[in-house]
């Protein structure tokens, strides 16, 4: 336990439990657990009676209510399930860049491992992928202790190298994963999008949730640098001669250019995408990570409500 | 023409012109390479603002590094050069001039140098002419270049003899003076002949003492159409000992002390020397002193005088070694009491107050050199037209009573040579006093300031005359703060002829002044005049406290035994001369009289003093002031070889060329490769120097450099700001 310990602040742990997402999920039930699941059921626990329509299943009519009440009733059930996250930490040399105290790639294992464990908290099944030009750790989503302590060693031991092949890494975790579950990725994005986005869409339409987590530097952000210099690529080794006066504006327009575009794709197909800097506190994208996450569930539940009224067993 | 540098070791700081280029290649910003996650948004800086920024540096590390060179060329002092042998013709007759040194400091050498000029006249064409001078102090033509009334004149025939007749003398060294010499003979034969030489060359035969080349030479070269040829007799010689300064201390009742200062000139090894003390040519002590490499140590005789009388001897020094400097005499009179006389005008009354100041500063019982007699004007008319019993210095308070014939008394007294102190104390009315006498002194006074003592209303001294004899001991910031010293009254002395006084060398001068008053006129305090033969100095208050509190400050005493040390003369001291120097007569001689004639060293024959008569000692001893050429009173002095001809050390004629010769003399012998070697020192006349241009060149060069630097250092400012909002 106190291998991977370090990987969570608890103070971040803490302020979590402080935001109260245990009362929210609970109320919303959604969650299985501590949060409701949003597949109705009948399988294990009464929920609610409904008024028997034609449509529905006349297996699940209350007979003995009928005799009470003498009205045609449905009975519906929770079923309690565990939701199937898959982590995925890009570990490309990108990704171990900081212009100030923490690389993106810290600040990246430290949100995944933060998401790792409050998935865990919450009895859902946590799986991950670490990646750069080709997998390097992949497991799949279990809810147990023990994996959850190795998916921590197995963070430990990772470190940022080589180029990036996240659509390489997204394809092969569509070959792994069962549908309609969580797939989160953390990322820098610093590669071509066309195929990236093209596999996150592929997911999408397996019926994942897909999120994305982008983390970048506050130097990638401003481009702050003053002084005439050499800028070396840190996946490539490349070289290029810069005055950074003269190219600000014009990098910043790219970077903008670029991120708008995925953006734009990712809420095309219901995808939730936010930057993090590394300067910020980790609460933020912890926070982000519930309340989307919840905010998906709530509209995917809503949407399938009518569904769920029939009665049918799933 | 060829371009050379004057300090060519300055040129080693070029090596500083690689310190800009080192520094601009560990900034280089392209060596400087960023780690940076990716550069897919970077995009590519146009090729051109690379090359500019890259210019930018370039000219500005050009610009640095030509500002270090032009540093270091303008402190080397490029000159251009051009040879200056082509002022004199290579062939034709030439005129010579020897200058030959006789000077103290030739010793054992002059015999050498006498050689070297037998040579010289030996050696001269038939065409040739030739003259000589001996020099040591003064130079003395011994051999004229050209006289009209002399066929001879100018022959080598006629130099020989010169040569032969020249005599070694005690005098010291002085080079330009010879050279002037040299050169104002050859001028002078230029105008008898009416046409000057082909060539004309100065031999310098010395043994080329550095004490002989002063500092600065006043501008005064050589001109380029004269050759100045350097005969070195000096040789590498051993530096022997000598004694450098002798001097006489009262060391008791009936003793003096004898202190002698004796140095080893020697740089190689310590020496042991016997130094014996000569009083009245027999020798009454000796002491053994062990001197260390160029060092000096004082050795002190005590000698057993009789009250009032003097003491006439020498020190002299066993030393084997060459050298001047083995004897110095010297010469000490016991003091004699000068009398004063105080003219006060209170006789049969109570003492004035002034008076009894005066008798507490100058107590009969002392042992100051004056001895204070009161007088009342009366008594005084008579006595100050006696020279048989007139005092040495008056002192007059108490202006009031100052009877108008009493007044011409004093004026006559000072006309005939007599030194008066003059307290202008007067309470009353001023007129006769300024018609008798202060005006006949330059000086008149205008009344008192206040009518009577306030002690609340004061004036101070605001400007005092530090450079006067009176105050010059005063001068140092311990001792020349006159703050304390209130004067409640005085009178307004004026300047008879404020305007001339300045340039009148006897003119009234004016020693101290009051502060300025309300119309902002600064009144004087204390005035020195002059009048016939005699002088006087005025203070403008009296000296009861009804004047000031100066008589009672610690001032008082200082102030007036200067002011009659001053007007006593310096009588009684015992002067120091130096051989060949222009001697002054003392102001009197042990009889009280003036001297009318001198016995010079090595002559028992009395010489009369003229009027302007110049008395120039050719040896050492002791010079003789009598009161008459038969008899009388007289006043011995010292004489001696200058301390500075013992000094061994030399000066290079090369060096003595540089300073003295400003078109530079390439000599008609040397080679070639010799031409080169004395490039810088001889063979050349510098035709312009460039430091001065290089300086302003640099300046310029900083301007545009400072301009440069600051377009960049805005540049990057520009370009450093934070990106805005929307850029991000």
């Amino acid at each position: 336990m106190a291998s991977y310990l370090h990987f969570i602040d608890p103070a971040e742990l803490a302020r979590i439990a402080d935001l109260a997402l245990l009362a929210r999920t609970v109320v919303d039930g959604f969650l299985a657990g501590i949060h409701r699941s949003p597949h109705s059921g009948a399988s294990i626990e009464f929920a609610q009676y409904r008024p028997y329509t034609q449509d529905g299943d006349s297996r699940r009519i209350d007979w003995k209510l009928y005799a009470r009440a003498d009205r045609l009733y449905v009975k519906q059930y929770q079923e309690e399930t565990n939701m199937r996250c898959t982590l995925l930490l890009d570990c490309s040399a990108s990704m171990d860049y900081a212009s100030g105290g923490v690389t993106k790639f810290h600040y990246a294992r430290m949100l995944t491992a933060c998401l790792a464990m409050i998935l865990h908290r919450q009895r859902d099944a946590v799986g991950f992928l670490a990646y750069h030009r080709e997998v390097l750790c992949y497991l799949p989503p279990r809810s147990d202790a023990r994996h959850l302590q190795r998916l921590f060693v197995e963070l430990e031991t990772l470190q940022p190298a080589g180029p990036t092949d996240t659509a390489g890494a997204l394809r092969q975790l569509g070959e792994f994963l069962q549908p309609r579950g969580l797939v989160a990725l953390v990322s820098d994005l610093l590669h071509p999008a066309d195929q990236m986005i093209d596999h996150l869409k592929s997911l999408r339409a397996r019926r994942h949730d897909v999120m994305v987590l982008q983390v970048a530097d506050p130097a990638e952000q401003t481009f702050p640098f003053e002084k005439t210099a050499t800028f070396v690529d840190a996946e490539s080794g490349s070289e290029r001669f810069t005055v950074p006066a003269q190219v600000r504006e014009e990098y910043l327009e790219n970077r903008r250019a670029h991120f708008d575009r995925i953006r734009r794709e990712c809420v095309s197909a219901e995808i939730d995408l936010e930057e993090f800097a590394t300067s910020e506190p980790l609460d933020r994208a912890l926070h982000f990570f519930l309340h989307r996450r919840n905010h998906s569930l709530l509209t995917s539940s809503l949407r399938r409500r009518p569904a769920a009224a029939t009665g049918g067993r799933r | 023409m060829a371009a050379a540098f004057l300090a060519p070791v300055f040129l080693a700081g070029l090596a500083l012109l690689v310190a800009p280029w080192w520094i601009h290649q560990i900034r280089r910003p392209e060596r400087e390479p960023v780690r940076f996650s990716s550069l897919m948004f970077i995009p590519q800086t146009r090729r051109e603002v690379i090359e500019r920024r890259r210019l930018q540096h370039i000219l500005l590390m050009l610009l640095r590094m030509g500002l270090l060179a032009l540093l270091a060329l303008a402190f080397a002092r490029p000159y251009l050069r051009k040879p200056a042998a082509a002022a004199v013709p290579a062939e034709g007759a030439a005129w010579h001039v020897i200058l030959l040194d006789t000077s103290a400091s030739m010793g054992r050498r002059f015999e050498t140098a006498r050689t070297r000029a037998r040579a010289i006249a030996d050696s001269l064409d038939a065409a040739d002419r030739a003259g000589v001078i001996v020099f040591s102090r003064t130079p003395r033509m011994l051999a004229p270049l050209a006289d009209a009334g002399n066929p001879e004149a100018g022959s080598a025939a006629s130099a020989r003899r010169a040569v032969a007749a020249a005599q070694l003398t005690e005098e010291s060294t002085a080079y330009v003076p010879a050279l002037q010499a040299a050169l104002a003979m050859l001028q002078s034969a230029e105008g008898q002949s009416g046409a000057p030489a082909a060539r004309q060359v100065i031999h310098l035969i010395s043994d080329f003492q550095r004490a002989g080349l002063p500092e600065k030479t006043g501008g005064w070269k050589l001109p380029a159409r004269v050759e100045l040829r350097c005969v070195d007799v000096g040789g590498p010689e051993q530096a022997g000992c000598a004694i450098e300064d002798v001097s006489v201390r009262a060391g008791g009742a009936d003793e003096v002390r004898v202190l002698g200062k004796v140095r080893n000139w020697s740089k190689s090894g310590e020496a042991v020397r016997n130094v014996k003390i000569v009083v009245g040519g027999r020798e009454i002590a000796r002491s053994s002193v062990t001197l260390a490499p160029g060092a000096a140590r004082q050795v002190a005789f005590r000698v057993p005088v009789p009250p009032a009388s003097s003491l006439e001897g020498w020190l002299e020094i066993e030393d084997e070694q060459p050298g001047a400097g083995k004897q110095r005499y010297f010469v000490w009179q016991a003091p004699s009491r000068q009398r004063v006389w105080l003219l006060s005008g209170a006789e049969g009354g109570p003492e004035r107050t002034a008076v009894r100041f005066l008798r507490s500063a100058l107590p009969t019982d002392g042992d100051l050199p004056w001895r204070l007699e009161v007088r009342s004007p009366e008594q005084a008319q008579a006595g100050l037209a006696d020279s048989a019993v007139r005092p040495s210095i008056l002192i007059v308070e108490n202006f009031d009573k100052l009877s108008p014939e009493a007044c011409t008394a004093v004026l006559g007294y000072i006309e005939s040579g007599g030194r008066a102190l003059l307290s202008v104390d007067a309470s009353g009315s001023l007129d006769a006093a300024n018609k008798v006498l202060l005006e006949r002194l330059g000086v008149r006074a205008e009344g008192t300031f206040r009518s009577g003592k306030n002690e609340s209303q004061f004036m101070l001294l605001g400007w005092i005359d530090f450079d006067h004899p009176v105050f010059h001991p005063l001068r140092s910031p311990e001792f020349n703060d006159f703050s304390a010293v209130r004067f409640y009254n005085a009178h307004r002395l004026a300047l008879v002829n404020e305007s001339a006084a300045p340039a009148e060398e006897n003119g009234p001068r004016v020693l101290a002044r009051f502060e300025p008053d309300s119309n902002g006129r600064e009144w004087p305090a204390i005035i020195e005049t002059y009048a016939g033969a005699g002088r006087a100095i005025l203070w403008a208050f009296g000296l009861d406290l009804e004047w000031s509190n100066f008589p009672r400050s610690v001032k008082f005493i200082p102030v007036l035994y200067e002011t009659l040390g001053l007007l006593a003369g310096g009588a009684g001291e015992s002067r120091a001369w130096t051989v060949g120097e222009r001697l002054e007569p003392p102001a009197e001689t042990t009889a009280g009289q003036r001297p009318a004639a001198v016995v010079l060293p090595g002559e028992t024959a009395a010489v009369a003093l003229a009027e302007n008569s110049e008395v120039r000692p050719a040896r050492a001893g002791f010079v003789r002031w009598r009161s008459n050429v038969a008899a009388g009173g007289e006043r011995v002095e010292a004489v001696n070889v200058a301390p500075s001809e013992s000094n061994p050390e030399r000066v290079s004629p090369e060096e003595l060329q540089l300073k003295l010769c400003a078109p530079r003399v390439e000599p008609r012998e040397t080679s070639p490769a010799e031409w080169e070697h004395r490039a810088v020192v001889g063979g050349y006349r510098i035709e312009r120097e460039y430091w001065r241009w290089l300086l302003g060149a640099l300046m310029m060069l900083l301007i545009w450099e400072s301009l440069n630097a600051a377009a960049v250092w805005v540049r990057r400012g520009e370009n450093s700001r934070p990106a805005t909002g929307e850029e991000r």
